[in-house]
Order: structure tokens, then C-alpha cells, then sequence
């Protein structure tokens, strides 16, 4: 299987690159690509001190292999994926996502990476909970998921 | 009348993790919608505007008819990464 995917508790158990990174190497890939997500400190101009990440999932893990297996419908069957995200809470710094590409060259590894993340922000059953320095929180204001049943990579169309 | 049961995320779950609700035998997840909609406080409303339902597997379309004991979600709009 040259796909992993999974929704994983970081309280428990943080994410890791080099897992990753070693998921995806292969004698015939040239290339491995890595993005990262964080929590950061600052958002729409209010200080985070951390964010819940609540995730649906058994559709999020659905919908990780089905944005992989548009990549690999794009970029060949060679590419190698690795996404996991994280659920529960993080402070400031601590990884959401980890997605790593492996491919025998750079071009498909690059694209692949930033496909499968722009997909998962706009298609995942995934929600933030920021919290704030001054001791509120409140749920991040997202992208509504497609009016139509079909969430898949037929649909072409911008999304909010 | 039929049970079925709701899965809570995202700004939902201060309602609790799930609700349980009662729709009409051959109900459609429109049905769902409104059988919820009368069970969540006002604020909450223009949040059920934009979000869809689904199962395990995929986002139900509104014409989709719900079976005995489903166990369907509600998701607002999402924000993972």
C-alpha cells in the first residue's frame, strides 16, 4: 500500500515528519516532499495561546484516501502519500497535519503535497476551536462543504 | 416514527456529543434537517444553513432517505489543516 492515512489523538501520541518522510522513501523516488501544519500565535488579530482540532473520523479518513487517490490519478501511481491529522488539543507550535509525497521526481512530489492540503482544508470533516489569551475561545468560521452529495474531484469550482 | 441518532462537531458541540431524534418511516435527511432544527436553540440556525449531513462514507445528499437506527452527522463548515 503506498497510502497512509489517519486521524490521530496528539494529546496522546504527536505527529512526527520523519515517519512521514520514511513512509514515503522509495529505491525509485528521487523526491519526497514535506508540509507541515502549526498552530500559530496570532489569528485575525486576536493572541492564540492553542487550538481543539475536532475531526468526524472515519469520513475524514475517507476523505484523505480519496483526495490521495486523485493525486495519484494526476501524478501517477508511483506517488507515495502520507497524511495524518491531528485531533484534540495543541498549543502554540505543536503540528495539526503532517503530509509527505514521494515520487521519483520533484515536480509531482511539490504538487501532490499542496493538492492533498488545499483539498483536506476545503473537503474534510475537520473544525478549529481557537483559544484565545484572554480565556475565550471560539470555533473557526470554515468552508461550507459543497451543496451536492458527490464531494469528489469531478466538481471543479472554487470554493469559498 | 423512527430513532435515529445525531453526531455533534465543530460550534454543535455545546449541545453534547450526539442527539437522538425521532423522524417519520422513509423520512429524507431534509426531514432530518427540519426534526433538528426545531430541537436547537436560535443561535444555531444560520450555523444548520450551511452545513450538510453525512455517514461514514460520504456527504448525503438532501434527498437521501434515512433508515432505522441511522447514525448520521451534522458538519458545519470545516477548517482543518
Amino acid at each position: 500500500m503506498n497510502i497512509h492515512v489517519e486521524v490521530r489523538d496528539v494529546e496522546a501520541n504527536p505527529l512526527d515528519p520523519s515517519e512521514a518522510l520514511g513512509f514515503v522513501e522509495s529505491a525509485g523516488h528521487g523526491a519526497g516532499a514535506l508540509f507541515l501544519g502549526a498552530v500559530r500565535n496570532r489569528n485575525q488579530g486576536r493572541d492564540v495561546k492553542g487550538v481543539s482540532y475536532d475531526v468526524f473520523a472515519p469520513l475524514a479518513e475517507q476523505s484523505f484516501t480519496e483526495i490521495c487517490a486523485e493525486a495519484q490519478d494526476k501524478w501517477g501511481p508511483d506517488l507515495r502519500l502520507f497524511v495524518v491529522h491531528g485531533k484534540g488539543r495543541l498549543d502554540v507550535g505543536g503540528l495539526s497535519i503532517v503530509i509527505a509525497a514521494g515520487s521519483p521526481h520533484r515536480d509531482e512530489a511539490f504538487r501532490a503535497c499542496r493538492y492533498v492540503i488545499e483539498e483536506i482544508k476545503n473537503r474534510s470533516p475537520v473544525w478549529k476551536q481557537e483559544h484565545y489569551t484572554d480565556g475565550d475561545s471560539e470555533w473557526v468560521q470554515g468552508h461550507a462543504l459543497c451543496q451536492h452529495g458527490d464531494q469528489s474531484h469531478k466538481h471543479e469550482h472554487a470554493h469559498g | 416514527m423512527q430513532d435515529i441518532t445525531i453526531q455533534l462537531f465543530g460550534a454543535f458541540r455545546p449541545l453534547g456529543a450526539t442527539m437522538a431524534l425521532q423522524v417519520p418511516k422513509g423520512a429524507s435527511v431534509h426531514d432530518v434537517r427540519a426534526a433538528f432544527a426545531d430541537n436547537l436553540p436560535k443561535d444555531l440556525h444560520d450555523l444548520l444553513e450551511v452545513s450538510r449531513f453525512a455517514d461514514e462514507r460520504a456527504v448525503l445528499a438532501e434527498n437521501a432517505i434515512v433508515v432505522e437506527n441511522s447514525k448520521l452527522a451534522v458538519l458545519p463548515p470545516v477548517s482543518g489543516g
